[in-house]
């Protein structure tokens, strides 16, 4: 047994040890693809987020790969926000998930913005037939001057491919930490530009990325950035393994 | 003009140095950094650290601008901040099994 199990234990262990405020997200297309995740339309994936204590997913392939119905229903039962500022009803220009989340940990408040890309509904447009992908530099300043003045630190999960996600900063200012997606590398350091911090924690739940800010003044800035993998001596959480063993008994292949 | 002896300008100043060093050594010695910290804010520790591990708050709606949030914003948060994360994961369960 390796990611979740591992994963678990490197959260928990995390939690145990750090001094100021934590927050534990995913930017996205996380929820389906391996088959015990399909079998399950998801419902692995988000009992196990629940169990680790996520604070907000974003959106991608993943998460939109068996329709609008299946997504509802996860979205119920996520302890955490799904979040999509830029997937909107074509008709009514309405988000159709939860644009943004503030989240408040250890007396910091974090503005948290999902942004899609377009890529995401390839090959899946006849399953949301009524939703557009609005432009995300756009979408992103007309929210990030809404919630910027709630909140100590905005945070972008931006599932889009690294140049592009980066590039959100050069052009929306306001947001301290982009969480990029959409490619199989693994950035091992995180880019800064201008008072934003880009980073990525590489694919398929191999990696957790632990990224550290320390707060100078009013504004919180790169403190360090490490990228840890879920290595074999990383022992398992006993109670997440029996999750995954649960379903893999409830969906046998 | 009134002339005073250079003995008695001498005792007159070293009696003005040691009141000013009396009076003035408490201020900076309250103010070392080999001083322990307040008991006020060692307590606050414990209280700070179980809050992170608490389960995600209500999200507010798409629009909405959350009561209070300005006053939160405004108070003086921790001073280091931690993001965990993860993207991509594609429904993978035990990818380094």
């Amino acid at each position: 047994m390796g990611g979740l199990a591992r994963r678990a234990t490197l959260i928990e262990q995390t939690r145990d040890s750090v001094e100021g405020a934590l927050l534990v997200v995913d930017s996205g297309n996380t929820l389906m693809g391996d088959p015990l995740s399909l079998r399950s339309d998801g419902r692995v994936i988000v009992e196990a987020m629940n169990a680790m204590g996520y604070d907000a997913l974003g959106v991608g392939t993943g998460e939109l790969m068996k329709g609008p119905e299946v997504l509802r229903q996860r979205v119920s039962e996520a302890t955490f926000p799904v979040l999509s500022a830029n997937m909107v009803d074509s008709a009514s220009g309405e988000p159709v998930l939860e644009p943004y989340a503030i989240i408040e940990r250890g007396g910091v408040r974090f503005g948290v913005i999902g942004i899609t890309d377009n890529a995401a509904l390839q090959g899946l447009e006849s399953s949301w037939p009524d939703v557009t992908i609005l432009d995300a530099k756009e979408t992103l300043s007309g929210y990030i001057a809404e919630i910027d003045p709630q909140v100590d630190v905005v945070v972008v999960l931006a599932r889009m491919g690294s140049p592009d996600a980066a590039s959100l900063a050069y052009g929306v200012p306001g947001i301290e930490v982009i969480v990029g997606g959409n490619e199989r590398y693994v950035l091992t350091e995180a880019q800064t530009t201008g008072d934003t911090v880009f980073v990525q924690a590489g694919y398929d739940g191999e990696w957790l990325g632990r990224l550290d800010l320390a707060r100078d003044g009013e504004a919180y800035s790169l403190s360090q950035y490490q990228i840890l993998y879920m290595r074999p001596d990383v022992p398992n959480n006993a109670e997440m393994a029996d999750l995954v063993q649960r379903y893999y008994r409830q969906y046998p292949e | 003009m009134k002339r005073y002896s250079p003995i008695l300008c001498s005792l007159l100043i070293a009696l003005v140095a040691i009141v000013v060093t009396a009076c003035s050594a408490p201020g900076l010695a309250s103010q070392s950094p080999s001083q322990p910290v307040p008991e006020e804010r060692t307590a606050r520790l414990p209280q700070d650290v179980s809050t992170q591990t608490q389960p995600a708050t209500a999200t507010p709606p798409a629009t909405g601008n959350p009561a209070g949030a300005q006053e939160s914003a405004d108070a003086a948060g921790a001073t280091s901040v931690t993001i965990l994360l993860t993207n991509d994961v594609h429904g993978k369960v035990d990818p380094c099994g």
